[in-house]
């Protein structure tokens, strides 16, 4: 690579720049009248043009100084450098900084004038919530980054850059509160982040993917979220969180088992409805999981399991269908996902007919076609429902995943098959780590402590301290120290 | 474990599987009701029911019978019943009352083998043919079955039957100091009774309790809710009881040697109907008099009839192990025809109405 070193050194700034005029929004302003004549360079498309004309082409026109260390100290721009390397030169106008130039000399003084276009805040789209702050993150990193230091006002929260991608530059935050933070958890983040190899990071979900412990695995081991609640309530658990530039989506870790039936409005409604509502995901995770599988195996292998008198409206429902069970089921099951598939792929404006289409025409027309029996369409439209109330979206998708393998174990050894994929999911499970912590966490290892806030949330009087998964230092959550130990105050120091 | 070897063990997981025989729902016959009798060349000859389910929720039943040795062999020989003949959904097994003398191991064995076959199926005896019985199943809506299925649970439930299914009889025959029991069936002209219980002797069948004795039993049995009593009372009125709770306690003394066995009875009953003019305390205390005679007199008669079928459907010996260290069964089994049984009854009523 030293061949390739050395034209890179051997270029001049005016080497840079013609390269960079090929482009139309590159403009280099060569103004002669004025006093001191200069030259500026920047990329139209990416600065802000009121603070160029009011306040650059103000001082400029104005001054009379001939160095640019003077113009320096006349312009109020706060990043200002002065710099004669033309590859960070190139770095920086990329980036909308906007260069001067002074008599065709090699340094350059260059000044942050980047405009930043980004919406407006949103409500959270995918993780609504009817009680509690209505506030998304947005695709840009300043506002968002923004969000979370004003809902903790902390000197310990720390914001960590990281700059990932040769073609996207993506800027990269680690934020965590130190202290709080395990520090092994900090660094696993920071150096899985610093050596990624990538060109092109297009959301937050892409460095997710690239983090993971087993990027195998169907499960999801960050939670994506949009909720600035979300957030920083795991910050101060100490978790970690990634917040990556043009992705409305921060990444928390490390997670365990138990946060993925964590919905944050769980903690706006009273201790006894939201740990019902968490025992309700649980079950529905399973149910949603292993309804059809049961029905598969229990029809094809052990009917013994039905009660006599549901077992006449089984075969009468099943006794037009030339199907066998499991044809049956994998039908509706594709149907629904077909029909999930097209809801997420449409314009939302024709999203409305598609409800009709698929709830009234396609389930009961199936069954009136004697393609699937009025029973299969009851449980598959269940576990279905069920699917969705997992809060953490990317597990919704796991279950919808898991459930096509478990039918065909279902089908080849009946329940037999279906304890087998159990057990092997359990076993990956049990093996998973999220930034090296258990996946299975609060199951096992075992922490007891920690199921009051993963399985129940009971009330906060009993949850003065953290969680042990996240290995903190501080496990009192508001209780410094000092105050714990009132013995240790002296009078005589006061 | 290395990645190339997750593909193989799914592949050999698909295709190992031929060996399992799928049984799909709508395809395999569903036997509800079987019944065993003897027949031909002490050959057995087993009637089963078969439900087919119509699209519009309708039950169609058939009968086939055949005969063989075996209660296995019985499937071969049914040769126009579609394969395979499954019996998770067994819900009563009757035995002719000759198949019954027989004995009903030929039969049972074969179930109480099979992981597939249900403990909670009731077993029963049916005075007469159980073949014929079964085969007047057109009159019953949702097939005999079923019918008898309730029939026999509802009268363990609510009526004066002892509690019984496969597990119990498989209990007390493989049990030692104890003798099974079955519900005993009789089919009258038009419709299907239970008559009492009969008594075995092992896997053969040696006697019959009627109704009345039945009830007796099952108050001295174990503990038990049973249900309607009529008694007679000693001024000719009569008065019925409901709701009848016993809570029996057996306590046998001097186990090895010369055992003796007293038998305490603790019941519970509401009057719920009474014959004569008005209800007071005297005629309350003459009923539970009259009602404490009854149960000491004619449970002494049971345990006498017992005693000379040398049977033990009450599970004396059992009781007598549990009470006595090192228990002596060749010791007690010379001993059980002479043994000294007292039953001390003590009833009292609890309710009898709203116009008391």
């Amino acid at each position: 690579m030293k061949w390739f070193q050395k034209t890179e050194k051997e270029m001049t700034l005016d080497d840079v720049l013609d390269d960079l005029s090929q482009s139309a929004d590159f403009v280099i302003y060569q103004n002669k009248a004025s006093r001191i004549p200069y030259t500026l360079i920047y990329f139209a498309s990416i600065i802000d043009p009121a603070k160029l004309h009011r306040v650059v082409l103000t001082k400029l026109n104005e001054s009379e100084t001939k160095s640019l260390e003077e113009l320096e100290g006349i312009i109020p721009i706060e990043n200002l450098e002065i710099s004669s390397d033309p590859i960070k030169v190139q770095e920086r106008l990329m980036s909308g900084y906007l260069a001067v130039r002074l008599n065709k000399s090699q340094k350059v003084l260059l000044m942050d004038l980047s405009l930043i276009k980004s919406r407006d805040l949103s409500p959270p789209e995918i993780e609504f919530s009817v009680m509690g702050p209505k506030e998304g993150l947005i695709e840009d990193l300043q506002t968002n980054m923004n969000l979370i230091r004003r809902r903790i006002p902390h000197p310990k929260l720390r914001m960590k850059k990281v700059t990932v991608g040769t073609v996207s530059k993506t800027k990269i935050i680690v934020t965590y509160i130190e202290g709080t933070a395990s520090e092994q958890n900090v660094n696993t983040v920071v150096q899985r982040l610093e050596d990624l190899d990538f060109d092109l990071i297009a959301d937050s979900s892409v460095i997710g993917q690239m983090l993971e412990d087993n990027s195998l695995s169907v499960f999801p081991q960050m939670i994506d979220t949009e909720r600035t609640d979300r957030i920083t309530g795991h910050l101060n658990y100490g978790a970690v969180a990634i917040l990556v530039e043009g992705s409305s989506n921060a990444l928390i870790g490390p997670i365990n088992f138990g946060q993925l039936l964590v919905s944050f409005e769980d903690y706006y409604l009273g201790w006894n409805i939201a740990s019902f509502f968490r025992i309700i995901r649980m079950m529905s995770i399973l149910m949603s999981i292993v309804a059809t599988p049961l029905y598969v195996a229990v029809l094809t292998y052990h009917f013994e399991l039905f009660p006599s008198k549901l077992l006449a409206t089984l075969i009468s429902s099943r006794s037009d269908i030339p199907f066998i069970p499991v044809i049956e089921v994998l039908f509706l099951e594709i149907t629904i996902d077909l029909l999930r598939e097209a809801g997420a792929r449409m314009p939302s404006k024709v999203g409305q007919t598609l409800g009709i289409v698929g709830g009234i025409v396609i389930g009961t027309a199936a069954v009136e076609a004697s393609l699937t029996s009025n029973i299969l369409l009851i449980i598959v439209a269940l576990s279905a429902l069920a699917s969705f109330t997992t809060p953490v979206y990317r597990m919704t998708n796991t279950i919808r995943f898991l459930r096509y393998p478990l039918i065909l174990f279902a089908q080849f050894l009946g329940l037999i098959g279906i304890a087998l994929f159990g057990l092997f999911v359990m076993v990956h499970l049990i093996r998973l780590t999220s930034l090296g912590s258990p996946y299975l966490a609060p199951l096992y290892p075992p922490r007891v402590k920690d199921w009051y806030d993963s399985f129940f949330r009971l009330p906060y009087v009993l949850q003065k301290k953290r969680s042990h998964f996240f290995r903190t230092e501080k496990v009192s959550r508001f209780f410094d120290k000092k105050e714990k130990k009132p013995n240790s105050l002296d009078f005589d120091e006061q | 474990m290395s990645y190339k070897k997750i593909p193989m063990i799914l592949l050999m997981c698909i295709v190992l599987t031929a060996c399992v025989s799928t049984e799909i729902i709508d395809e395999v016959p569903v036997v509800f009701i079987a019944g065993y009798d003897k027949g031909s060349d002490d050959k057995i000859k087993g009637t089963i029911s078969l439900q087919r389910f119509k699209p519009n929720q309708e039950v169609e039943t058939r009968t086939f019978q055949a005969e063989a040795r075996t209660s296995k062999g019985l499937r071969n020989q049914l040769s126009g019943v579609p394969k395979p003949i499954t019996i998770g959904k067994m819900a009563v097994m009757l035995f002719g009352e000759e198949e019954a003398e027989h004995g009903v191991l030929r039969v049972l064995d074969s179930f109480l083998r099979d992981p597939a076959s249900g403990r909670l199926t009731y077993v029963g005896v049916v005075e007469g043919s159980a073949g014929d019985l079964i085969k007047e199943e057109d009159e019953y809506l949702q097939g005999i079955g079923p019918f008898l299925q309730i029939l026999i649970r509802q009268s363990i439930e609510y009526g004066n039957m002892p509690q019984n299914n496969l597990h119990f009889f498989d209990y007390k025959y493989y049990g030692k100091g104890m003798d099974p029991y079955m519900p005993l069936l009789k089919k009258n002209e038009n419709e299907i009774v239970i008559s009492g219980l009969a008594l075995f002797k092992g896997e053969k069948m040696v006697g019959k309790l009627d109704l009345e004795e039945m009830f007796m039993f099952t108050l001295i049995n174990r503990k038990h809710k049973a249900g309607l009593f009529e008694i007679t009372l000693p001024d000719g009125n009569y008065a019925t009881l409901y709701k009848v709770i016993s809570d029996v306690s057996y306590k046998v003394s001097d186990g090895n040697k010369t055992p003796k066995v007293s038998i305490e009875v603790d019941i519970n009953a509401n009057i719920a109907q009474y014959t004569g003019d008005k209800l007071d305390k005297r005629i309350k205390n003459d009923i539970v008099d009259a009602f404490e005679k009854k149960i000491e007199q004619d449970s002494m008669k049971l345990i006498k009839k017992f005693q000379e079928l040398q049977i033990d459907p009450l599970a004396l010996g059992d009781r007598a192990r549990s009470q006595t260290r090192k228990f002596d069964f060749s010791n007690w089994e010379n001993h059980y025809p002479t043994l000294n049984i007292s039953v001390k009854a003590n009833a009292d009523i609890m309710e009898s109405g709203v116009i008391d």
